[in-house]
C-alpha cells in the first residue's frame, strides 16, 4: 500500500491529539502543551495549526468540543469520542505497522550497505 | 486581546469566525497562564502563547477547507450567474408553492360561502412572509454567509409581514361586518346569505391568524437560529484587528530533533 507523505503527515497529526485526549478531557492550548512537552519538543502546533486539526476531527465525530465556564471565562473543552477511541486504536496499529515497515527498508539498506 | 486578522479568515462562515475567535481568545489567555505557572516571565509567556495559539495564514486557509459550506461545495461546480439565477428562481417558488397551498383553504369555504375581498391581500402578505423566512433561512443555514445587519433586516421584515397580515385581516373582517350591517339595516337579509356572511369573515379570520401565526413561529425559530449561528457580536475579538504578524507560515507538524 502506498503511503502519501501528506496524509501520513495529517494521520499523525490527528494521531497526537487524540491520544491527547486519551486520559480526559481537554482545552486546545493544552493539547498543544502537553504534546510539546511528552514528545521531548519533537512534536508541537504551532500559529494555530491545531485548530483545524481540532475542529475537522470534531466534524468527523471523533472528538467532541464543549464550552465549559474555568477561572471566569468560558473556554472550550475537547473529549475524545468512543469513535474517537476506536479510531486511536486502528490508527495506533497502522502508524506502527508503517514504521515497522520503515524500519524494515532502513537496515535492511544499512545491513546491505558495505 | 488584539489578534491577527489575514484575508483567509473572510472565507469562513461569519459564525464559525465568531466561535473560533472566542476559542483562540479563551485559549491565548490559557496559554498565558499555563506558561506563567511553568515558570517564564510574563514577556516569553505571552510571546510563546502568541506564536503557539494564534493561526496563521496556512490555518485559517484549512480552517475554511473544514468548515466550507455544503452550499460553497455545490456552487463551485456552476457559475456564479447561474447560481443568482436558481436562488432567485428558488425564492419565487417557494412564494408561488405557499399561494398554491394556501388555495386549499378556499376550496374548502362552504357552499353558498363566498371568500372575503380582503382574502387575496392577506394571502399576497402571507406569501411574501414565506419568501423572507425562506430567503433567510437559505443564508443562514445553508449559504453561511448571513451578517448580523442583512438577518435583523429579514426579522425586521418578518415581524413587519406578520403584523401587515393580521391587521389587513382584521381591518377586512371589520369591513365585512360594516358592509353586511349595513345590508341588513337597508333591507332584510335571508339565512343564507348570513351564513355566507358569517362562514366568510370567519374563514378571512382563521386565515390572517394561521398564516400570522406561523410567521411567529417562523420569526422565532429564525431569531434562534440567528443567535445561535451568530452569537453575541459585542464578544467578536476579530474586529478592528491589526494585520498578522506572523508572516512565517510553519507546516502543521513541525519536527525537530
Amino acid at each position: 500500500v502506498a503511503v502519501e507523505m501528506q496524509t501520513l503527515l495529517r494521520d499523525v497529526n490527528e494521531l497526537l491529539v487524540l491520544s491527547s485526549l486519551r486520559d480526559g478531557a481537554k482545552h486546545g492550548y493544552q493539547i498543544a502543551l502537553d504534546v510539546e512537552s511528552d514528545s521531548g519538543g519533537m512534536f508541537s502546533f504551532q500559529h494555530g495549526t491545531l485548530y483545524p486539526i481540532l475542529h475537522r476531527l470534531e466534524k468527523d465525530g471523533l472528538i467532541s468540543g464543549a464550552w465549559s465556564r474555568g477561572g471566569g471565562r468560558r473556554r472550550k473543552e475537547y473529549t475524545l469520542t468512543p469513535r474517537g477511541r476506536s479510531a486511536l486504536d486502528g490508527r495506533s496499529r497502522t502508524l506502527g505497522d508503517i514504521v515497522a515497515r520503515l524500519l524494515q527498508v532502513v537496515r535492511g539498506a544499512e545491513a546491505e550497505a558495505p | 486581546v488584539k489578534t491577527p486578522t489575514p484575508e483567509t479568515a473572510g472565507r469562513l462562515p461569519l459564525g464559525v469566525r465568531l466561535r473560533l475567535g472566542r476559542e483562540v481568545a479563551a485559549d491565548l489567555e490559557g496559554a498565558y497562564e499555563e506558561l506563567r505557572a511553568r515558570g517564564l516571565t510574563a514577556e516569553q509567556a505571552w510571546a510563546r502563547a502568541r506564536a503557539l495559539v494564534l493561526p496563521d495564514a496556512a490555518a485559517w486557509t484549512r480552517l475554511a477547507r473544514v468548515h466550507r459550506p455544503l452550499h460553497a461545495v455545490l456552487a463551485d461546480r456552476f457559475s456564479a450567474r447561474a447560481v443568482e439565477r436558481t436562488e432567485r428562481l428558488a425564492v419565487i417558488g417557494v412564494a408561488g408553492a405557499t399561494i398554491l397551498l394556501m388555495a386549499g383553504p378556499l376550496l374548502a369555504l362552504g357552499p353558498g360561502s363566498a371568500p372575503a375581498p380582503t382574502l387575496v391581500p392577506v394571502f399576497a402578505a402571507g406569501a411574501i412572509l414565506a419568501a423572507v423566512l425562506a430567503s433567510a433561512a437559505y443564508r443562514l443555514l445553508a449559504r453561511s454567509d448571513a451578517d448580523p445587519d442583512a438577518m435583523q433586516a429579514h426579522l425586521r421584515a418578518t415581524f413587519a409581514l406578520v403584523a401587515i397580515t393580521v391587521l389587513v385581516g382584521g381591518m377586512g373582517a371589520l369591513a365585512d361586518t360594516w358592509v353586511f350591517a349595513a345590508r341588513a339595516s337597508a333591507q332584510p337579509v335571508t339565512l343564507p346569505e348570513t351564513m355566507a356572511w358569517l362562514g366568510g369573515t370567519a374563514h378571512l379570520l382563521a386565515t390572517a391568524l394561521g398564516l400570522a401565526l406561523g410567521g411567529a413561529l417562523g420569526w422565532y425559530v429564525l431569531l434562534h437560529a440567528a443567535t445561535r449561528a451568530l452569537g453575541d457580536l459585542a464578544r467578536d475579538p476579530w474586529s478592528a484587528s491589526p494585520p498578522s504578524t506572523h508572516p512565517d507560515p510553519t507546516l502543521s507538524l513541525e519536527m525537530t530533533s
